[in-house]
């Protein structure tokens, strides 16, 4: 899959092979770890285009490989001018405060770095660099929003707010239980799912996820081979979904879903459909889920 | 969930279709089936993730798991949805990070094009493709625009091979 979120190393590896035109014979020498013949071409290539964020970043590397941490930092500062890895620079800058004993600044670029949104946890935990200056008040400051980066959806209310549908139910429809459904999180809590378990009929899953992008919550749900999209948002204490779900011959179909948290932990869930473009309504689904008694 | 609707859905297509439990087995399904699987995945040759690749939800849904070694991780959900006659991916990250790209299979490959919403970052137009490489390999290729599908550059472009066992 697409890894942009992955890993700022993964981004780099990836970024690697794409590299053509007068970069390239460098690109080759830093693949094959000949620091002293990469920095020496990547110098070149900035040199003919001071504004080369990649290049900037590439000799950072090599010269940081052959131990000219000052140098090296330079040319990360560069990379961070001309918006390579914009993140991911900022961080190397750091470490290389760090390698300098230069805890305050460290600190910092790795602020600087958090507020770009880097979220390389693991780089500022396993680089040997940053050991030094682990006690600075400053630097686990900075440490903690990167761990923030790196799980928003635990630490971020918009993310929550579908907290209340977590939990092992009994769904009850007019007072007659007919279903089971456990709904549980995923992924740091970035994807929540239902799985639906009547105990007549064909089961179904649901993703609900928040997208930060367009600031709405999404579901997509998928029984009997059919999917059903639906977004919307948190308001006046319900989750609010609409969707608009085509047809055959071309017509759509609007959705109305929402979840409301009730009293002793229950959630009420409505569906409602309309096939005259929202004039009336009907009922399609209005459930009562209660959680399931802990045995 | 809506029992209702579901039991309207059964009745409309029990007269014309396959049982639903029986995705798996329609045409258009299969033509994803080539990506399920246990992978290593390489990057220039390198081992940077593990992918475990499932058919779940009676075969409707291909359920990706991204595991890096980097850190993070993802998963998508797969379908192909018979409204539009497209699939569909939805990819959300434990970063937060979500995607949607639809397409069909087409020239040996699945092609899909749509969004890709990086967490507090601005949206930019994504395509990717997935080719099957006989004799068991996969490659995904994907690419990014910043302005608007006017140029494109790629972002990754991996190769999926078949997992190592490490008994």
């Amino acid at each position: 899959m697409f890894r942009f979120i992955g890993s700022a190393f993964l981004a780099c590896a990836t970024l690697v092979a794409q590299t053509t035109g007068p970069a390239s014979e460098a690109e080759a020498l830093f693949q094959k770890q000949d620091w002293q013949g990469a920095a020496r071409a990547f110098q070149s290539a900035v040199e003919q285009d001071p504004h080369d964020g990649r290049s900037w970043f590439r000799l950072g590397s090599s010269l940081y490989r052959l131990g000219r941490n000052e140098d090296s930092r330079k040319a990360y500062e560069k990379a961070v001018e001309n918006n390579f890895q914009t993140p991911y620079a900022m961080a190397v800058v750091a470490r290389s405060y760090a390698h300098d004993n230069d805890a305050a600044k460290a600190a910092e670029w790795l602020d600087r770095a958090a507020g770009a949104g880097f979220m390389g946890l693991a780089f500022v935990d396993t680089d040997p660099e940053f050991s030094k200056v682990k006690a600075d008040p400053g630097f686990a400051r900075a440490r903690g929003r990167i761990e923030k980066n790196a799980h928003p959806c635990e630490s971020t209310a918009e993310y929550r707010q579908f907290d209340f549908w977590i939990g092992e139910w009994d769904v009850q429809v007019s007072g007659q239980t007919i279903a089971n459904s456990r709904i549980e999180k995923m992924l740091d809590g970035c994807v929540v799912q239902e799985n639906w378990m009547p105990f007549g009929g064909i089961e179904g899953k649901s993703w609900n996820f928040y997208n930060s992008g367009t600031k709405k919550w999404e579901q997509v749900w998928m029984s009997a081979g059919s999917a059903l999209k639906f977004e919307g948002t948190f308001h006046d204490g319900a989750l609010h979904y609409e969707g608009l779900t085509p047809l055959p011959a071309g017509a759509k179909r609007h959705e109305k879903l929402t979840f409301t948290p009730l009293p002793q932990g229950r959630v009420h869930q409505l569906w409602e459909q309309s096939t005259d473009g929202g004039k009336t309504w009907t009922t399609a689904f209005d459930g009562i889920y209660i959680p399931k008694k802990k045995s | 969930m809506r029992p209702i609707v579901i039991l309207a859905l059964c009745l409309a297509r029990a007269a014309t279709a396959a049982p639903d439990k029986n995705c798996g087995s329609r045409p258009e399904y299969k033509q994803f089936q080539f990506w399920i699987g246990e992978w290593d995945v390489q990057v220039d040759g390198q081992v940077v993730a593990k992918s475990s690749i499932q058919s779940i939800a009676g075969g409707c849904i291909i359920l990706e798991n991204w595991m890096p070694y980097g850190g993070g991780a993802g998963k998508s959900w797969n379908f192909y949805n018979r409204a539009t006659g497209k699939w569909e991916q939805v990819w959300v990250t434990s970063a937060g990070g979500v995607l949607k790209v639809s397409g069909v299979w087409k020239d040996g490959a699945i092609r899909e094009e749509g969004l890709a919403y990086p967490p507090g970052g601005k949206p930019a137009m994504h395509r990717h493709s997935f080719t099957p490489m006989p004799p068991d390999r996969v490659r995904q290729f994907c690419e990014e625009s910043d302005d608007g599908g006017k140029t494109w550059h790629a972002v990754f472009d991996g190769l999926y091979a078949p997992a190592k066992r490490t008994s």
